[in-house]
C-alpha cells in the first residue's frame, strides 16, 4: 500500500516565475523515499551494498506553489529480480499536480555489479507495493 | 551540433555515498540550459511569457565524481508547434582517464506558456527559428 507525507513548500523553492521551481519536486521525493532505503538498510550503509537510481521519468501536470502544504504518496510499482520501480504522486489541494517513477537495481559495490533483491528487502517492497488501477 | 556546457562538481554534489548524488545532474541540466538560454535568447526573462517543463526522462549510466570534470551536452532534439524536446547528456572526463564518458542522458519536453493565465500557447515561428540553431540528430553525425 501507498505511504503518505506532508511537506511545506519553502520560499527557497520557489523560482521568478513565482511558482515551485521542477528541481524541487526531485528533491521532495527523494526525502520522503528514505523510508525506503531505512527499509534496505536501517542506518543507511550503502558502503558495499546499495540501491542505484537506474531511471527516473516525471510528468509535470500542474503547477505547485509555496502557500500551502503538498502530499506525497509513494509507492512500490514494479518488483524485478533486481530492480524495482518506486511511483510517486505530488498532490496540492486536492490535486495532483506532478508523478514521478523510479527505477532502482540493488547493486554490489565490492565488484560492481547487480545483484538479486534480498528476501527482506523483497518482502518490505512488498509491504509498500500497490496498483492504482486495481 | 551540441551547445556545451563545462561543469565542476561540488562537495555539495556529493552523497554519504561518496559519489555525486543524482539529484545533481538535474542541477547541471538547469544550468546548462540557463547557459544556453541566454545564448539564444539574450536578456529575455521568461515572463510572463515563458516555458514550463512537461516531462523528463534520465537514464543513468555511471556514477561521477567530485575531482571529474564535466560536460553537459545540449541539443534539441525536437522542434513542434506548442512543445520542443531538448536532450541533455552529462559526460565525465578525469586525469587518469582523458577519453570522456556518459553518465547521464535526460530527454525533457517543454511547452510555452503565458504566465498571465496560466494556459499553453504556441511556440511561435520566430522562437522556433532560434531553437533550431542547435537542433541535432546525433544519429545523423555518425553516418
Amino acid at each position: 500500500m501507498y505511504y503518505t507525507s506532508s511537506l511545506s513548500p519553502q520560499v527557497a523553492d520557489t523560482d521568478m516565475q513565482g511558482h515551485v521551481n521542477f528541481l524541487a519536486y526531485s528533491n521532495w521525493f527523494d526525502r520522503v523515499r528514505i523510508r525506503i532505503y531505512k527499509e534496505f538498510s536501517p542506518d543507511l550503509n550503502f558502503h558495499d551494498h546499495g540501491i542505484v537510481v537506474l531511471h527516473t521519468e516525471t510528468t509535470f501536470i500542474k503547477e505547485v506553489y509555496v502557500h500551502h502544504d503538498v502530499e506525497i504518496r509513494t509507492w512500490v510499482s514494479m518488483i524485478g529480480r533486481s530492480s524495482f520501480e518506486v511511483t510517486q504522486e505530488l498532490w496540492q489541494q486536492g490535486e495532483r499536480c506532478a508523478v514521478g517513477k523510479t527505477i532502482f537495481c540493488a547493486f554490489d559495490f565490492t565488484i560492481h555489479k547487480s545483484e538479486p533483491i534480498r528476501p527482506n528487502f523483497r518482502d518490505a517492497l512488498e509491504k509498500y507495493s500497490y496498483d492504482p488501477t486495481a | 551540433m551540441y551547445y556545451l556546457t563545462k561543469i565542476l562538481p561540488q562537495v555539495a554534489d556529493t552523497n554519504m555515498c561518496g559519489h555525486v548524488d543524482c539529484l545533481a545532474f538535474a542541477r547541471w541540466c538547469d544550468r546548462a540550459r540557463a547557459a544556453l538560454y541566454e545564448e539564444l535568447f539574450p536578456g529575455f526573462r521568461f515572463l510572463p511569457h515563458g516555458l514550463v517543463v512537461v516531462n523528463v526522462k534520465t537514464d543513468y549510466l555511471r556514477e561521477t565524481f567530485l575531482d571529474d570534470r564535466i560536460e553537459v551536452r545540449t541539443w534539441t532534439s525536437r522542434i513542434g508547434e506548442k512543445s520542443f524536446e531538448l536532450t541533455q547528456e552529462v559526460w565525465r572526463t578525469r586525469d587518469d582517464d582523458p577519453t570522456p564518458a556518459r553518465c547521464s542522458v535526460s530527454v525533457s519536453v517543454f511547452c510555452a506558456i503565458d504566465f498571465n493565465v496560466h494556459k499553453s500557447e504556441p511556440l511561435g515561428e520566430r522562437f522556433r527559428e532560434i531553437l533550431r540553431k542547435y537542433q541535432w540528430d546525433p544519429e545523423e553525425s555518425r553516418s
